[in-house]
């Protein structure tokens, strides 16, 4: 759970403060070729971190009681909205991109580039917080 | 005491660890197919963000694992002390090897030998991947120590 946990927020808060720094000063044309490029790598490891920790969570939570339990099940709230909401939000916008040929652009980038980067900055600010709380319903 | 000390070893750790294999994991096999132009400014703008928050991740990881290693007894304190030496490993790899392999690869002038600079490339890229392995075992050994 913590070790699962620790990797996703880790990686999620990476690319909130690299990734969406660069991409903001790219190109829409290079931005394109990267994002997409990134989205691949991305795509397989941070979603099975993510299950492995909430899947982790839920045992944990279903052996603890009081206080602990309460937490965890807090950080399993927290990272069933980061899920719900990647695949509602990011995942179409990181179709679009995934569908076209490398260098290609979507005829809206922009607009995808600013709605991408604001959903992923909450996005961190909620795994950051249900880090917090698993790690609170441990120690 | 030691309760809260896990919890900043555990924070630090799981950032400054998932930013490590981040880099392993999405940068590297980008940078490893750029040409050497492309990927002396792409490694610089990358080294340019995490030069600021990773080395601060990991002190704080040092400094809250030695506290909690110290805080507390029995297996928990051994499983510390071996991620402290790890992360010590870690940093004096860091400072004593890449940072100045960093700072040559970014200076490096464009009539410099391209076999100099696919060199030290290599080199950073190995190092790193190291670097990636031991704080992926210090995290381990951090969550081992927290559980115990």
């Amino acid at each position: 759970m913590l070790a699962a946990g620790g990797l996703f927020t880790g990686g999620v808060v990476w690319y909130a403060w690299e990734r969406v720094w660069i991409w903001r000063r790219l190109t829409l044309r290079e931005y394109a070729v990267d994002f997409r490029r990134s989205v691949r790598k991305a795509d397989p490891a941070l979603p099975i971190l993510l299950v492995t920790s909430g899947a982790a969570a839920g045992v944990f939570a279903s052996l603890a009681d009081g206080t602990s339990r309460t937490l965890a099940l807090a950080g399993i709230g927290f990272l069933a909205l980061i899920l719900v909401s990647s695949i509602v939000v990011a995942e179409p916008i990181n179709s679009r991109f995934r569908r076209l040929p490398e260098g290609e652009v979507p005829s809206d980038a922009e607009r995808l580039r600013r709605v991408w980067r604001r959903f992923h900055l909450v996005r961190t600010a909620l795994a950051v917080a249900a880090f917090a709380l698993l790690v609170t319903a441990v120690s | 005491m030691s309760d809260w000390f896990a919890i900043v070893m555990l924070i630090s750790g799981g950032l400054f660890t998932g930013g490590v294999v981040s880099i392993a994991w999405e940068r590297v096999p980008a940078w490893r197919e750029t040409e050497l132009a492309d990927f002396r400014s792409a490694f610089a703008n990358t080294l340019r963000r995490v030069d600021r928050l990773q080395p601060v991740l990991l002190v704080v990881f040092i400094l809250s694992t030695v506290g909690f290693a110290v805080s507390t007894g029995g297996s928990g304190r051994a499983a510390a002390l071996a991620a402290v030496a790890g992360l010590l490993i870690i940093l004096a790899g860091s400072v004593g090897w890449l940072v100045p392999i960093q700072k040559r690869l970014v200076a490096a002038r464009a009539d410099e030998p391209a076999e100099d600079f696919d060199r030290l490339r290599a080199q950073w890229l190995r190092g790193h991947l190291i670097r990636t392995v031991v704080a992926l075992a210090a995290l381990i050994l951090a969550v081992v120590a927290a559980s115990s």
